[in-house]
């Protein structure tokens, strides 16, 4: 085989040179020499993220973070973090000469004397509310999709840590312009030290730093709120977004799409531009929200005085919930060997909200249990398609929608003109019921979907056009789906086939089955996958499609005469123009 | 380590740094004026009429010593306060059905208990006059008045406790004693048992 060299260049003898040295490329060489950029850079930029609307909703909690932190750092310019009593002089006319912590008078200033004070205050109020309400949000989109699960179980446990450490830090951030709102919330929070059993006093009094309220409570939750848990929720956010360039990102399953591959935009130009311009719609939004919806207005309020209290006391709203736990439980105390068990301050507010976190914390683990799912996934599931998890999720809704009703409770009797007592009785009773009745409508409804989904895969979508067969019959006529609609329907798992009976015996590579407590957690296992299971519809086989093609291909043979004239079926699905048609051939 | 954070409640009881000093103890005690709690004046009997209520706080934390100086600021006069803030309400005798023990706590059907939930301590405030009912705004606790304070409704446990009430020598409300039992949330060293018959 001769090579034709003719159409090598032989005038290139020596090595290229550019005419002027670039600055910025001299800049970045000097970079990278240094500290060995080039490396990282040429696999970050071009890491490529998979695009869809539900992935924003994390990029919103961690813009919203960012927003709290630039106007938090502003706040605390002018902020004294201080119990020490003084007589307001600030130009708020009507609260001058009223004895005051020191805290709330600097917040006055802030809100009244400081430029720019109140709109950074309500912009700090405004993204924690966002914050919060973010990374609920966000959790519930991963869990619906399946994104929790295998190898990302350890990124939603740092992700419920934010969860928490989010609230936590809401709560210590409104106690402290020292209000008589977030008083009466430090007040109430004292009681809930107090109920816990043995060592309720004791850590009553050191929080307080003797007895309530003492002078040291706003100056300690301070330093929690700027300093040690947004350096813990720092940290977290880091540990969360490292894992989740490790993991790379999921994506919902399409053409070319794969468990192996991303397909997506790559990180510059196209990410960094759609990411950074969205750090700006969060911070517009704050700003707008800041700048025109009035947020605890703490003048209105007035100090702090713990023999005054104002009526419809309400938390911010991630509070809503066990507060709503607190006020329809009923008032169990127990009086034992001369002690008080506040069973109805203890449980509500202890005991639930850790076990529901608790629960929240370990969801992942408990689905790969009763699955037994060891594969990684990378792409993502439709609701639909995991009914019993989709449901457990809807439940646990449910749950904490009811919780936070009860927590308005005297707001909606007051608005409603209803019975208090009424809204508590049926909260009582709806906190147990409706969760149950959440999680049979969520997995019949998933189920129904898809059943719909197989049947538009074997016969087509419903065109909403009725023929009429010459013999006088009607029909609904059915399109095949598009091929990529079709390839997203189709390309799920089969689940596993649970239904038969737990083996008794040895099973066939000799293994015994777990005998004692091993065996009872076998047969729990076995009833939650059959349940979990239960009457989901399976996608269609290769076989079943292809006999539904043929039926199609049948139907639609029978109906190629009519193709391409009036009243094909065509106007309405956009396939051409009903401008000039005629409704009959003979028109 | 961890114990500089802040005395005990049985540091402060023993020591008594500061009037009432300890959850069992409040700055109530015998001849004590009850008085109006903004303004701090004394109140008559004859100044209730039949449905009034009254917020009220001992005179203790508006007296001055020799020096003028106030007896109670800072943060002993706000514990005072979370502690002591009291309502004070009137009822038809007829209508007031008191505890075994208390048929002597109450002046001409002037009835007074504290303001603080036994719940989780919030400042009660919501009255109702035709039923004697008073309602905590936080949580919904709701406490009848004219049965010794007991729950009617919500999650509260116990009733408010109770201070009881007689007129000294210049016809002015006043305490008989501090209260009988520890008021605001309950908490683990509260023995219930003893300090209702206390």
């Amino acid at each position: 085989m001769s090579i034709d060299t003719s159409k090598v260049a032989s005038t290139n003898t020596t090595a290229a040179t550019a005419k002027k040295p670039n600055p910025v490329g001299a800049a970045a060489e000097w970079a990278d020499d240094r500290l060995g950029l080039a490396t990282l850079a040429k696999k970050n930029l071009r890491k490529v993220f998979p695009d869809h609307w539900s992935f924003m909703l994390g990029e919103i909690a961690l813009w919203s973070f960012v927003v709290l932190l630039l106007s938090g750092v502003f706040l605390t310019l002018w902020f004294t973090p201080s119990m020490g009593e003084t007589t307001y002089q600030g130009s708020y006319a009507q609260l001058r000469g009223v004895g005051m912590s020191e805290a709330f008078a600097s917040t006055l200033k802030l809100s009244f004397d400081v430029r720019g004070g109140l709109l950074m205050r309500q912009v700090h109020h405004w993204s924690a509310m966002l914050f919060v309400a973010a990374m609920m949000v966000h959790l519930l989109r991963v869990f619906f999709t399946g994104a929790h699960r295998k190898p990302r179980e350890l990124n939603w446990v740092v992700g419920a840590l934010l969860l928490l450490l989010g609230t936590l830090e809401g709560f210590t951030g409104y106690s402290l312009p020292d209000d008589l709102l977030s008083g009466t919330g430090i007040r109430a929070a004292d009681g809930f030290v107090k109920s816990q059993p043995v060592i309720g006093t004791y850590m009553s009094f050191l929080l307080f730093g003797g007895e309530f309220p003492g002078d040291q409570i706003i100056p300690r939750l301070y330093i929690i709120h700027v300093l040690l848990i947004p350096g813990l929720l720092l940290a977290l956010i880091s540990a969360h977004m490292v894992l989740l360039v490790y993991h790379k990102h999921t994506q919902w399953p399409g053409p070319g799409r794969t468990e192996q591959n991303v397909v997506g935009f790559p990180m510059l130009p196209v990410y960094a531009a759609k990411a950074g311009g969205f750090f700006f719609c969060v911070f517009g939004v704050s700003a707008l929200m800041g700048g025109l919806l009035s947020i605890n207005p703490i003048w209105k309020y007035g100090p702090y005085d713990p023999s005054k209290v104002t009526a419809g006391s309400q938390p911010d709203w991630y509070m809503g919930w066990p507060d709503g736990a607190l006020r329809i439980m009923p008032n169990i105390e127990g009086h034992f060997w001369h002690h008080t068990w506040s069973w109805n301050v203890f449980l509500p507010i202890i005991v639930l909200p850790m076990l529901l976190f608790t629960i929240v914390l370990v969801l992942p683990f408990i689905e790969a249990w009763i699955t037994g799912d060891k594969r990684d996934h990378h792409l993502l599931q439709r609701p639909r398609n995991a009914p019993g998890r989709t449901a457990t999720m809807v439940a646990l809704m449910t749950l904490y929608a009811v919780f936070w009703i009860a927590g308005g409770n005297d707001i909606i009797a007051i608005r409603l003109h209803l019975s208090i007592n009424q809204i508590t009785y049926f909260n009582r009773a709806a906190v147990f019921v409706l969760p149950v009745v959440a999680y049979l409508i969520t997995k019949r409804w998933c189920i129904s979907l898809q059943r719909k989904d197989r049947d538009d895969l074997l016969h087509g979508y419903e065109t909403g056009i009725i023929m009429r067969s010459p013999e006088g019959g009607y029909s609904e006529r059915h399109l095949p789906l598009s091929t990529g609609r079709a390839f997203r329907l189709a390309s799920r798992d089969r689940d596993p086939d649970v239904f038969g009976e737990l083996p008794a015996g040895p099973d066939a590579n000799g293994v015994e089955p777990p005998s004692g407590i091993g065996s009872r957690l076998a047969g729990v296992r076995h009833r939650l996958r059959k349940m979990m299971y239960a009457d989901n519809i399976q996608p269609p086989t290769i076989d079943e499609l292809e006999q539904g093609h043929h039926h199609a291909e049948h139907e639609h043979e029978l109906q190629v005469p009519m193709e391409g004239h009036a009243a094909d079926g065509h106007q309405f699905d956009g396939h051409h123009l009903v401008e000039g048609e005629k409704l009959r051939a003979d028109d | 380590m961890l114990k500089d954070l802040g005395p005990t409640n049985r540091d402060v009881t023993d020591s008594q740094p500061y009037i009432g000093a300890g959850l069992e103890h409040t700055v109530w005690e015998k001849g004590v004026r009850v008085v109006r709690d903004v303004v701090g004046t004394p109140i008559r009997t004859g100044d209730l009429e039949i449905g009034d209520l009254i917020n009220a706080e001992p005179e203790t934390i508006f007296e001055v010593d020799e020096n003028g100086d106030p007896l109670l600021e800072g943060v002993p006069l706000q514990i005072a306060k979370s502690k002591a803030a009291v309502v004070v309400v009137r009822m038809d005798p007829d209508e007031n059905n008191p505890a075994p023990g208390r048929e002597n706590w109450a002046v001409d059907g002037i009835l007074c208990y504290s303001k603080i939930c036994t719940h989780v301590g919030c400042p009660i405030s919501l009255y109702e006059k035709k039923t004697h009912h008073l309602l905590c705004p936080c949580h919904q606790s709701t406490f009848d008045l004219a049965d010794a304070a007991k729950v009617v409704f919500g999650p509260a446990a116990r009733p408010l406790p109770q201070l009881p009430l007689m007129v000294d020598a210049d016809g002015y409300l006043v305490a008989q004693s501090d209260f009988k039992e520890p008021v605001g949330p309950s908490y683990w060293e509260r023995d219930s048992q003893q300090s209702t018959s206390k």
